[in-house]
């Protein structure tokens, strides 16, 4: 009795597993292994790759799934046959418009076999692909942190640029045609970060005032008294937490008897600390 | 990958932790300093775009007058004093998670709710000069005053809400000798005076210190009605410096004229890019040591440096002691700043100044103990100025 619950055990995981295409499955090998591409707005560009076989396949069809799906097409759709150890070359066209948003886009390309009942299965294994698209000064946003995003009072800095993932793009998506204005909210940006992370110290404290007062400076410079709704709306932004806010309240209140001050307001394009003049944008 | 934008402006921050301006010679001469004094539920970076706001008006204001080119602007921060936490938990309160309305209700973005605007009225109520006038932010204020009055600046605060309380108990510490030279414009105040003076604004549409029972009365009708921009009535920029409105104009016009009426105190202290300045109590004697970038090491039997010079040495009680570089003279390298408690009776407690270009910062320190001149090789070091820069380009100050 307990012999055949065994055998019978064994049989279900077999099948289960013939099933599943674990242990039967056929393998391609896709040369390179991997993709990661790097797009600007508004370019197109080619890509090759080759896919090899140790068995033959049918009736496949090659697919883009998720990702950059909108900016990526393959070439052919339709294989009509792999032979075993054959390479077939497959195309990439990259096609990105210039208003497809800028961000880092994953994906798969699947080669999947048609099968009776018209059916598909995927053949292992898939290939991973990673398109970044970027603006035309060659930036590039992270991915939208969403509430993970905000567990910290620092908040997540994927790309470890001193920015807050949630605020680069924040920046980036609110003045998308300022590159003086986006330039001048970043140097901000940073400086919150650091400020927030030292707003108990108050010698840390002053050092931050006195950057970020240079900071607000060069944004009134770039755009003159509506610079101040701006920083304002940055601020806002940036402490969309409770712990950011009681952070910051701290940081205020740790510069309790100080003054800050002012450059002179005609030296206020000196306050950025970027060259203004070199950047586009209005002014 | 790292963004370009980002990745320059992180280099260029670490490079260059502040900022160079040749423009820091304008502390070498006698001149005007217009204080931005805010309110308890004005944060630092609010004082910050109400200073930069002022100084952009007013410039053009005085522009072809003789004070163009005369005026330094500042912010005097005031804390909170745990208002700003307050107003955060009446917004908890009131079932408010969206964080970032808070900031910007307070700032003006998006119309103030009724819940905070009842509980703004409630603080401006409760809050008066004997809670703050402990604080010891008003203390330092005093001290830095003093210190810009002493090198002969005339100093003028725009004070605004309860940043007048500030001011007003401020101008109780002023030196004596110097009081001529100081003076407060006020602007939305809730309290009963303005000291030292007359000159105040308050609008009929401020619905914060029209609350206030003893506040001063409205003196402008700004907007003949609602201001959309500012329910309150009560905010610097959207309210009181609406552009071409009749406020705006008076606080203008109040700050030439009380500028124009306060005297340049008679001081026989230099100015200088660098100066500091030492004050105490009764006992007789601390002294300033100040070791120079080359090793030089000024103090009473030293006066003159390499590039600084000691001229005031006191030695009866309360001092000041002040040392200055001008700015012909300046060195970059490292400044150290230090006291020695040469002679006295008791516990004393040094407060030591100092104001490196565009930073003013100070100290307090008690001594115990006096240790007469052989304290003179080891003086206690309450700052460290690194210079760095050159004439031509200007010099940037870090003080430690």
């Amino acid at each position: 009795m307990q012999t055949n619950r065994m055998l019978y055990l064994v049989i279900t995981i077999v099948v289960l597993l013939i099933g599943n295409n674990v242990v039967a499955s056929p393998v391609v090998i896709w040369h390179p292994a991997k993709i990661e591409l790097k797009q600007m707005q508004g370019t197109r560009s080619i890509y090759k790759i080759i896919v090899k076989s140790d068995k033959e396949f049918y009736d496949i069809t090659a697919h883009l799934v998720q990702g950059p799906q909108p900016w990526v097409s393959i070439s052919p759709v339709d294989i009509e046959v792999i032979q075993k150890d054959g390479n077939i070359e497959v195309t990439l066209k990259i096609d990105v418009s210039p208003y497809a948003i800028v961000g880092k886009y994953f994906g798969t390309i699947q080669l999947k076999q048609a099968i009776d009942g018209g059916y598909q299965r995927v053949i292992d294994k898939f290939l991973p692909i990673t398109l970044s698209i970027t603006d035309k000064e060659n930036n590039e946003l992270p991915p939208d942190p969403g509430e993970a995003g905000m567990k910290t009072i620092l908040g997540i800095d994927s790309d470890s640029d001193g920015v807050r993932d949630d605020i680069q793009r924040y920046i980036y998506f609110v003045y998308p045609d300022n590159e003086k204005v986006r330039m001048a909210l970043t140097q901000m940006a940073i400086e919150y970060q650091g400020l927030l992370s030292e707003a108990s110290d108050p010698d840390a404290a002053f050092n931050h005032a006195t950057r970020m007062s240079r900071h607000g400076e060069c944004l009134f410079y770039i755009l003159g008294e509506a610079s101040l709704d701006v920083r304002s709306a940055l601020k806002a932004e940036i402490l969309n937490t409770r712990e950011r806010s009681i952070a910051f309240i701290n940081y205020s209140d740790s510069l309790a008897g100080e003054i800050i001050f002012g450059t002179p307001v005609k030296d206020w394009k000196n306050s950025c600390n970027f060259d203004v003049d070199a950047i586009g944008g209005s002014q | 990958m790292k963004t370009r934008v980002s990745a320059i402006l992180l280099t260029a921050m670490f490079l260059f932790p502040n900022f160079a301006y040749p423009s820091n010679e304008r502390f070498c001469q006698p001149g005007v300093f217009v204080f931005f004094g805010n309110g308890i539920w004005n944060d630092k970076e609010d004082a910050d775009l109400s200073r930069d706001l002022l100084a952009g008006r007013l410039e053009s204001h005085i522009s072809g007058s003789d004070l163009d080119g005369l005026i330094t602007y500042a912010t005097a921060h005031n804390p909170s004093d745990g208002i700003l936490l307050d107003l955060l938990e009446t917004f908890a309160q009131n079932n408010q998670t969206g964080w970032s309305r808070f900031w910007r209700f307070l700032a003006g973005l998006d119309p103030i709710p009724d819940f905070l605007q009842n509980k703004l009225k409630e603080i401006a109520n409760t809050i008066d000069e004997s809670i703050l006038q402990m604080n010891p932010a008003v203390q330092d204020h005093v001290e830095k005053y003093n210190k810009i009055l002493s090198e002969g600046n005339k100093v003028l605060v725009l004070a605004h809400s309860q940043g007048n309380l500030f001011a007003n108990i401020a101008y109780l510490g002023i030196d004596s000798q110097y009081i001529d030279g100081f003076g407060i414009v006020s602007v939305g105040n809730p309290d009963s005076y303005v000291a030292g003076g007359s000159l105040y604004t308050t609008l009929e549409e401020d619905i914060i210190i029209e609350s206030i029972p003893l506040s001063l009365s409205a003196n402008v009708d700004n907007f003949f009605g609602i201001n959309l921009n500012d329910l309150t009535g009560h905010l610097f920029a959207r309210s009181y410096m609406a552009i071409g409105r009749q406020a705006e104009t008076k606080i203008l016009s109040d700050i030439e004229s009380k500028i124009n009426s306060l005297n340049f105190p008679d001081t026989s202290l230099g100015n200088g890019i660098i100066t500091a300045t030492l004050t105490w109590g009764s006992n007789p004697d601390l002294d300033l040591h100040v070791f120079e970038p080359d090793g030089s090491h000024v103090y009473y039997e030293r006066r003159y440096g390499s590039s600084g010079y000691l001229d005031y040495d006191d030695v009866n009680g309360y001092g000041p002691e002040h040392y200055y570089v001008s700015c012909d003279t300046i060195e970059p390298g490292t400044y150290r700043f230090g006291v020695n408690y040469y002679r006295g009776r008791s516990a004393e407690t040094g407060t030591l100044s100092i104001q490196a270009g565009d930073q003013i910062r100070s100290r307090q320190q008690i001594f115990t103990k006096w240790f007469s001149s052989s304290g003179n090789a080891t003086p206690y070091i309450m700052f460290e100025v690194q210079v760095t820069g050159s004439e031509e380009e200007g010099y940037e100050f870090v003080i430690q």
